[in-house]
């Protein structure tokens, strides 16, 4: 899986876990639709360090880098090439 | 003074029958860990509605201390009703979210008592912050346990500061752990203006609190208004 589908199936997963309408979308919104809140961040967190070894700063710790697949999956590029 | 030592004992026995005593030493003792202060600029705050929309039977209200004296507002602990009714004695202000009678998540605040004098607090020389006349602080937010992981936080963070907007409050300050990322999450999520952090390293009373490096702020927070959630 490439580290888009593993993302998805993560929040899927770990974070939903339940059935969705329909399958998690690159730009469905997940702070606004609260898939990412406290307590998924927290998990969602853990889960991108460990799985991709990369340290994300707590500057980077904010809605935007988190508001879809999309902008999660750039957040974990950007890590990986520092 | 009654209250205040009915709190510690009540804290105390909660937390040995949760099996949670490390705790209360644990917030008594840091080393260096970073506080981060958050501001905001209440006149720039957007109005919304209906931020408890999804909590049937709930409603946001200042606290009174007759309705706690006599038990109109059940608290999640007994120590948060004692500390509730220290705090009003102590002239801070206090705000809960209520559902079915029951205090689910509430909120302080401190703020001026008199024109032309700014507030005063522990924390705010622990932040570095020098608060102005009609400036406000919040601090102690505590959301019960079965309600956690329903989106109150922000929510109920948003209610204290357009009520205190509409009190004429210019400026909201208040803080987080860096190292709670929860809290960090919630501010976040409030788009607060952030401060140079504080390293902050505390023996029980005794407290050092040292600025460092400059505000480290995210390009998406550079606003310090609540508009955008």
């Amino acid at each position: 899986m490439n580290t888009k589908d593993v993302i998805k199936d993560f929040i899927q997963t770990e974070i939903v876990k339940h059935a969705l309408d329909k399958p998690l979308d690159d730009t469905d919104q997940l702070v606004e639709s609260g898939i990412v809140d406290s307590l998924g961040i927290m998990s969602l967190l853990s889960f991108l360090e460990e799985r991709f070894s990369i340290q994300i700063p707590s500057e980077d710790l904010n809605p935007e880098n988190f508001e879809s697949v999309s902008t999660i999956v750039a957040l974990v590029d950007r890590q990986q090439t520092h | 003074m009654l209250e205040h030592f009915a709190m510690i004992i009540h804290m105390i026995w909660e937390a040995i029958t949760e099996g949670k005593l490390k705790d209360i030493f644990h917030d008594q003792l840091w080393n260096q860990r970073v506080a981060v202060p958050v501001q905001m600029d209440l006149t720039t705050l957007s109005p919304q509605t209906d931020l408890f929309k999804e909590l049937e039977n709930s409603y946001f209200a200042e606290f009174k201390l007759e309705k706690i004296q006599t038990n109109d507002w059940r608290f999640v602990t007994t120590s948060r009703r004692y500390k509730a009714i220290r705090n009003l004695k102590r002239g801070f202000r206090g705000f809960g979210l209520i559902k079915d009678a029951k205090v689910i998540g509430d909120i302080w605040c401190i703020v001026p008592t008199q024109i032309g004098k700014p507030i005063q607090h522990p924390d705010l020389d622990m932040l570095g912050i020098q608060a102005k006349e009609n400036e406000v602080y919040a601090f102690d937010m505590l959301i019960d346990p079965d309600f956690r992981g329903k989106r109150l936080a922000v929510p109920i963070q948003r209610a204290l500061q357009m009520a205190l907007k509409a009190d004429g409050y210019s400026t909201f300050y208040g803080f987080y752990w860096q190292d709670n990322l929860p809290a960090l999450w919630m501010h976040r999520m409030l788009k607060l203006k952030e401060l140079p952090k504080r390293r902050v390293s505390r023996f029980f009373f005794s407290m050092k609190s040292v600025s460092f490096g400059s505000a480290n702020v995210p390009a998406s927070l550079g606003n310090t208004t609540g508009k955008g959630d």
